[in-house]
C-alpha cells in the first residue's frame, strides 16, 4: 500500500447486494438490492481520478462485493491503471472458486466480524456467519493474504478484544481495526439502542486500545476514535487547519463512490447536497468535474470541516468519531454552507 | 502477519486489564484523565503499557504506567500537570545503565503524596 501520507483512497459501492442483512449496517445492504454498476462505467472513472486527482487505493465494498459480477474483472483493470486494491468483506464467500480469482488481484482485504460467535451472529442476524467468516479467515492464512479485521465496537463487544486480538494472531492478521457503532443506515431502527458506547465506554476502549496497541509487536491495532485534546493540538489530523487545501485529495483523502454512481466526499452517507459529481453522468469525457467541484466549493467544505472541530472543542465529549461528526454537521448544515 | 497463537500470559494480561477497566465503579473523570494523559502524549516517546485501578474495597484511583527514554522525559514532564493527578512515580530502568524511566502515573480523588518523585 502506498505510505500513509501519499495515498488517497476511492471507496467503491458498486452493489448493495448482499449475502446478510446485518442490523448494524450503514449502507442497509440485503440480499433483494439492485445489481448496481455498470464496469464500464466506473473504470474510466478510476482511471480519471488517478490521472487527474491522484487517488491511489481501491477499496471495494458493497454489499457484499463478492457478490457484483464484475468484480475480478474490475479488480484486474484497477490494478493495471495503477491502484492498490482492497476488498471489504464478510469473509463468508471467500472459499469459492470465483473469489480465488478475484484473490488473484487484491492486495488486501478487511473482514468484518463483530465479536464472538453469538454476537456476530446476533448483529449479522445469521446463525452461521461467524463459523461462515472462520472459514474465509483460513482460506486467507492459508493463501498467506495480508488482511486485516475490521470490528464495530458496542457495548457488549468492547470486553472481547482480547479473544479478537488472538483471533487475529490465530489466523495471521496484520490489522485488527476498531469502529464504533454508529447510527447509521439500518442500525437507526434495528440495533437494540443499549448497545452504543456512552464516553465512559469510550475511554475504557481507548485505554484498553492503547495498552494492547503498546505492548502488541506483530499486530497493528487502530481505533477510529480521536481525543478532543490532540485535535485542538493537531487540527490538520483532520484537514481542519487553517491552511486551505490546494487540491481535492488534500481536502478528502477518502472519495466514495456510491452505488447509484454518486460520488462523495469523506464518507458513506454524506450529504447528498455536498455530491462531488456522478460517474454516469460522464462530465470527466470532456472536462474536470471533481477539479471543477474543488474550486467552486472546496473553500465551503473546508469551511464546514473547521465548523466541526469548532463544535468539537466547544462541546463536552473527549473521544470523537470524527467522520460521524462531520455527516452529522453536513446534515446539519444550511443551505448557505452548502452552496 | 504469520498466523500464531497469542501468547498465552499476554492475551491473559489483556483480559485483565479489559476485567480491571470493565469495573462500573470506577469514576469516569478517573478514566477521562488517564486517557487525557495519554492522548497528549501521544507521539512524545512514552509507551503506555498497563493501567490498574486501585483502592481498597472500591476503586477510587487509577495508575497508567508507561516507559519513555531518558532524553525523552523533558517533552511530556509539562504533561503531568493534571488536577487529579496525585503521584507520579518514576524509576530508572535497563542493563548496565538506566536508559528508560518508567512512569507510573496515580489519578484519584483522594489526598496521596503529590508533587514529583
Amino acid at each position: 500500500m502506498p505510505c500513509s501520507t501519499d495515498y488517497g483512497i476511492v471507496h467503491l459501492h458498486p452493489t448493495l447486494r448482499c449475502n446478510l442483512r446485518c442490523r448494524h449496517c450503514y449502507s442497509t445492504s440485503s440480499p433483494g438490492a439492485k445489481p448496481g454498476l455498470s464496469g464500464a462505467r466506473i473504470l474510466p472513472y478510476l482511471d480519471y481520478l488517478k490521472r487527474e486527482h491522484g487517488y491511489n487505493v481501491l477499496s471495494v465494498s458493497g454489499g457484499e462485493p463478492l457478490l457484483y459480477p464484475e468484480l475480478p474483472e474490475l479488480l484486474a483493470a484497477a490494478h493495471e491503471i495503477g491502484y492498490h486494491t482492497q476488498l471489504v468483506s464478510n469473509g463468508m464467500l471467500l472459499g469459492s472458486r470465483r473469489a480465488q480469482r478475484v484473490l488473484d488481484h487484491t492486495d488486501s482485504l478487511a473482514v468484518s466480524i463483530d465479536g464472538d460467535r453469538e454476537l456476530h451472529n446476533a448483529l449479522r442476524d445469521s446463525p452461521d456467519a461467524y463459523d461462515r467468516t472462520l472459514e474465509g479467515l483460513a482460506v486467507l492464512r492459508d493463501r498467506g493474504a495480508n488482511f486485516g479485521l475490521i470490528h464495530t465496537l458496542t457495548k457488549r463487544s468492547w470486553r472481547l478484544l482480547p479473544e479478537l486480538v488472538a483471533l487475529a494472531h490465530a489466523y495471521g492478521a496484520g490489522l485488527l481495526q476498531l469502529h464504533t457503532l454508529e447510527a447509521a443506515g439500518r442500525a437507526v431502527s434495528a440495533v437494540d439502542p443499549g448497545l452504543y458506547l456512552d464516553q465512559g465506554d469510550l475511554h475504557r476502549v481507548f485505554l484498553l486500545t492503547t495498552v494492547i496497541r503498546q505492548t502488541e509487536t506483530a499486530l497493528k491495532v487502530q481505533l477510529d476514535l480521536i481525543h478532543r485534546d490532540h485535535l485542538e493540538e493537531h487540527p490538520e489530523a483532520v484537514r481542519a487547519g487553517a491552511t486551505p487545501p490546494r487540491s481535492m485529495r488534500e481536502l478528502s483523502r477518502e472519495l466514495i463512490i456510491t452505488e447509484t454512481g454518486d460520488v462523495l466526499p469523506f464518507a458513506y452517507g454524506f450529504d447528498a447536497r455536498f455530491r462531488v459529481d456522478n460517474i454516469n453522468e460522464l462530465g470527466y469525457l470532456e472536462g474536470d468535474p471533481v477539479g471543477d467541484y474543488f474550486r467552486q466549493r472546496g473553500d465551503g467544505l473546508h469551511a464546514l470541516v473547521r465548523h466541526t472541530l469548532r463544535e468539537v472543542l466547544e462541546g463536552t465529549d473527549q473521544l470523537i468519531n470524527w467522520s460521524e461528526r462531520l455527516l452529522r454537521a453536513a446534515g446539519a448544515a444550511q443551505q448557505a454552507v452548502v452552496t | 502477519m504469520q498466523a500464531r497463537e497469542l501468547d498465552h500470559e499476554q492475551q491473559e494480561f489483556y483480559e485483565q486489564v479489559s476485567e480491571r477497566l470493565g469495573s462500573t465503579e470506577l469514576d469516569p473523570e478517573l478514566l477521562e484523565q488517564s486517557s487525557r494523559l495519554i492522548a497528549r502524549s501521544y507521539g512524545k516517546g512514552i509507551k503506555w503499557d498497563d493501567i490498574f485501578p486501585f483502592g481498597i474495597k472500591r476503586p477510587d484511583g487509577v495508575t497508567v504506567r508507561g516507559r519513555i527514554p531518558i532524553r525523552d522525559f523533558g517533552k511530556v514532564q509539562d504533561l503531568f500537570s493534571d488536577s487529579l493527578l496525585r503521584k507520579l512515580e518514576l524509576f530508572p530502568r535497563g542493563i548496565k545503565a538506566p536508559d528508560f524511566l518508567e512512569v507510573n502515573a496515580h489519578f484519584s480523588r483522594q489526598g496521596m503524596h503529590g508533587g514529583l518523585y
